[in-house]
């Protein structure tokens, strides 16, 4: 559960600095928030928090065939997933 | 940024006009990352002439791992990537009808698979940076054809739409790509042309001869400076004329 919140908040703070470097307001992260509609992250932000993940995480799921995911709650399991395999 | 400041990462600069390029940028004060198959007596000579500013491997473009793996290298040992040249090509001549397809596989993986690996573990770099320059070595081939080339033309008309894409693709991130298209030039890869051949294609060119790394070295620095800044998904033919 411990890892758990720890992967949730790196991927807060992950996502509050792609806002903040482009000028958005941080905010508050729920598991059921999207990333494109609810965060209103695009694209290019999604490649810039994978890589952000990676650095902080040290894996990158989506490099072995993670599929895409929809929400904050479950790119959580992903990286959960991935760090118990790694 | 001037172009002094800049880290360059290069595929395939032990010889050939990878080479010119790799001692021009090291002479401008850049830091250089490159990687060929095989280390070369060049290779040796930069490494003791500029030290820390040469960053090099020998690495397989086959092998997409190990790719990724000089990528991170490189940005470990520099900090950054400022810009990627992906240059590193191999051509296999012949007409199609007879072309080995273990040829047309490799030409393929070297000339277009490991240039899109590299652009995509930069561009991860580049992305977080909040900029960057790619620049791609195609070829005039790849804009108007030539006989016994097929599949090298193939590989580097993808390149044309791999830069076309990626300029439209990462330009709102301020990072630019661009093309470059040189003709026949006078390196190790147009030796092997029997005189009749090299005779025809200089017949061939308005300017009446073939390029050399001198005609491209200046549009390789000039597209990686700030006063080309507002170019992005053009192919630059450096070519005598031979495509007008």
């Amino acid at each position: 559960m411990t890892e758990q919140v720890d992967i949730k908040k790196t991927i807060t703070g992950v996502i509050n600095r792609i806002l903040t470097d482009s000028g958005r307001d941080a905010r508050e992260i729920a598991d059921a928030d999207t990333f494109m509609d609810t965060i209103g992250l695009d694209s290019l932000d999604l490649a810039v928090m994978v890589v952000g993940l990676e650095q902080s995480l040290g894996v990158d799921p989506f490099r072995s065939g993670a599929q895409a995911v929809q929400t904050v709650g479950e790119l959580v399991e992903i990286y959960r997933s991935a760090m118990n395999a790694s | 940024m001037k172009q002094v400041d800049q880290s360059i990462l290069i595929s395939g600069g032990s010889r050939g006009l990878g080479q010119a390029i790799v001692q021009a940028l090291l002479e401008d004060g850049c830091r250089v990352a490159t990687f060929s198959r095989k280390r070369t007596t060049f290779i040796d000579d930069v490494s003791s002439q500029y030290g820390d500013r040469l960053f090099y491997q020998e690495v397989d473009a086959l092998q997409s791992e190990r790719l990724r793996q000089f990528v991170q290298d490189a940005n470990k040992r520099f900090g950054e990537i400022n810009a990627l040249i992906n240059n590193a090509a191999v051509a296999v001549d012949g007409v199609l009808a007879l072309a080995h397809e273990e040829d047309l596989d490799r030409m393929l993986a070297i000339n277009l698979k490991a240039a899109l690996v590299l652009s995509k573990e930069c561009t991860r770099l580049m992305l977080t940076q909040g900029s960057g320059n790619i620049l791609n070595v195609s070829s005039v081939i790849a804009l108007r054809g030539f006989s016994g080339l097929v599949g090298y033309a193939a590989t580097k008309a993808g390149m044309v739409g791999m830069t076309q894409a990626m300029a439209r693709e990462l330009g709102s991130r301020n990072i630019r790509v661009n093309a470059i298209a040189p003709g026949y030039m006078e390196t190790d890869m147009s030796n092997s042309l029997s005189p009749e051949r090299k005779a025809q294609i200089v017949r061939r060119t308005p300017l009446e001869r073939l390029g050399t790394a001198e005609d491209v070295v200046p549009w390789v620095k000039f597209l990686l400076m700030p006063a080309s800044g507002f170019v992005t998904g053009q192919v630059i033919a450096i070519d005598g004329g031979a495509s007008v």
